[in-house]
């Protein structure tokens, strides 16, 4: 009995020690994980090593300007005219980040909210960034995704944008905010930075959807990318619309482009909350980053 | 040597325990579509099922209750002919059936998230609530479906008869129906029925005119994705998987208290 007693206590010893380095492990991971994550993140992000400095703000020697005519001629209506018209080309605020890793094709942002993130876009894998970081080591959080069917150049209708729903609120752990509808009246807006340009997109609609079977013969927000005609368009956009948890208010018309985010939620099975966003007036243009 | 024996049952031990708990990710195996088949078994005086295409007496049989747990997406389910039992009911109102057969003299009451196909056979009885793709019904067959229908063929594969004998009911829409016989005297080809208006009786409609069409509606313009038949895990569309995967903090927390429990335990009975 006691040779019995104390081989059981024997392992249960053993399995205490066991369970409490298998938490311990995991718990570190995740701390390295998410702190490693915020790092590159932090690195990468101009916004925050600036304080006060906001991308629209940044001028460089490089800024492009066509020639001030002499001031001993004098200028023409003409000439005056075609100076105000010619665009005003910024150095790119993300050029270290684009040039740091070619697979990053934008940077999204969600002015006050924790989305300020690289977006990926690996065609050839799909999937190649969703556990790894931004410098291709394995890490949970994963990077954000461009969809590889939508496209920035040439740009397609809708650019459907997917990230990890993390319970620490990285990634597109606070999508899900958006459920309140006070949130979104705080946070209307989304910033894509692209090598060209600053897009700049107001919400128009916040639904609850999910990943269908290849029969089901239902709308599909992840199949919609390109509107070739009103039709076309009219179908994602009314069914954004009834799907949509409270009116926006926003409209849009055949020709607009969206953005659409997207994360996993768990009210179905495959389920997703997404968030569709139409462009509005367009950002500052920028440099080439590659020559 | 004793010694080492108590090492390797303590390892085994560890091994058990520990095993369903190793790695991040709990996988879980795809199983394809499977085929059920359901009889009445006099010796129980119950329905029972076999994981079968056919009804095999030398093979055990479960509870029907087992089968409405153990039945998925894709699945099949045929119900064996039996005209002495009460009619056979099975209750899946979450899982989309593949195909449902009732056998010719089989009495059925399905209720499921939807069917792909029914087959009604030769004089069977059938009550089906659920959407249903394509209908198929035998002669003779007496069949109620109280949701939508997209297609609807009323079949007489007698040689020598020349028109249908089934008595259906169908309360919600049937988009397509299409009634024949082999010599073809008699059929049926109507559009569009409006919900609940579609009766036929010993194989007459009597559903009244301007509640169907008698021409085929004009082609969609952009028909559906093609339905590739799939199983297992690429049922579904190719979509980001952007779930956190969960750690198995639970579970191991509940080993770690369980460990310290026993041991308090023990020291307590020294």
């Amino acid at each position: 009995m006691r040779e019995r007693r104390r081989i059981l206590s024997g392992v249960l010893s053993l399995l205490i020690l066991v369970c409490l380095v298998a938490l311990g492990y995991w718990l570190w991971q995740d701390f390295s994980q998410n702190r490693q994550n915020a790092m590159i993140v932090e690195a990468l992000d101009i916004t925050s090593s600036e304080p006060g400095t906001s991308p629209s703000q940044t001028e460089s020697p490089d800024i492009t300007q066509p020639e001030e005519p002499s001031s001993e001629v004098p200028s023409t209506e003409a000439e005056e005219a075609a100076t105000q018209e010619t665009p005003l080309l910024l150095t790119n605020p993300y050029e270290s980040a684009f040039l740091a890793n070619p697979d990053m094709k934008a940077w999204i942002q969600i002015p006050d909210t924790k989305i300020d993130y690289p977006v990926m876009w690996t065609p050839k894998d799909e999937n190649y960034y969703l556990y790894k970081d931004f410098e291709g080591k394995e890490n949970k959080n994963g990077c954000l995704i461009l969809d590889t069917d939508s496209c920035l150049d040439p740009l397609t209708t809708n650019l459907i944008i997917h990230g990890h729903n993390m319970k620490s609120g990285a990634m597109f752990g606070d999508l899900t905010d958006y459920e309140d509808e006070d949130y979104y009246q705080k946070h209307p807006r989304i910033i894509l930075y692209t090598e060209q340009c600053q897009r700049n997109y107001e919400i128009i609609a916040v639904f609850r959807s999910q990943v269908y079977k290849k029969t089901d013969t239902v709308f599909k927000f992840y199949k919609f990318f390109q509107a070739d005609t009103q039709e076309e368009f009219d179908d994602f956009y009314n069914n954004i619309k009834k799907l949509s948890l409270y009116d926006t208010g926003v409209t849009a018309s055949f020709g607009d482009r969206f953005i659409t985010l997207s994360t996993c939620v768990y009210h179905v099975t495959n389920g997703r909350f997404v968030v569709v966003a139409k462009e509005v007036e367009p950002g500052d243009s920028y440099l080439p980053v590659r020559e | 040597m004793r010694k080492l024996k108590r090492l390797v049952s303590i390892m085994a031990i560890m091994a058990v325990v520990l095993a369903p708990f190793c790695g991040s990710k709990i996988t879980a195996l795809a199983d394809g579509p499977t085929t059920f088949t359901v009889k009445y078994v006099d010796d129980t005086s119950k329905w029972r099922y076999q994981p079968l295409a056919s009804w095999d007496d030398t093979k055990g049989h479960g509870y029907i209750s087992e089968l409405e747990h153990l039945i998925k997406d894709g699945d099949s389910l045929i119900i064996e002919t039996d005209t002495t039992a009460n009619i056979c009911k099975i209750n899946i109102p979450n899982v989309r059936l593949a195909n449902l057969t009732v056998l010719s003299g089989g009495s059925a009451n399905v209720t499921a998230k939807g069917f792909d196909e029914f087959y009604a056979l030769q004089g069977c009885t059938a009550v089906v609530n659920g959407d249903v793709k394509n209908a198929h019904v035998y002669d003779y067959s007496i069949v109620n479906m109280n949701n939508n229908v997209e297609y609807l063929e009323v079949v007489n594969a007698v040689n020598d008869e020349m028109r249908v004998h089934a008595t259906i009911g169908v309360l919600g829409t049937v988009d397509h129906f299409y009634a024949h016989a082999l010599k073809n005297i008699h059929s049926y080809h109507l559009y569009n029925f409006k919900e609940n208006t579609f009766r036929m009786n010993l194989g007459w409609v009597s559903t009244p005119e301007g509640n169907y069409s008698t021409t085929a509606p004009a082609a969609p313009a952009t028909p559906a994705a093609p339905a590739k038949p799939s199983t297992g895990s690429s049922d579904y569309d190719d979509v980001p998987k952007t779930g956190e995967v969960p750690m198995p903090y639970i579970p191991v927390a509940c080993v770690l208290v369980l460990c310290l429990a026993g041991k308090a335990a023990l020291r307590k009975t020294r």
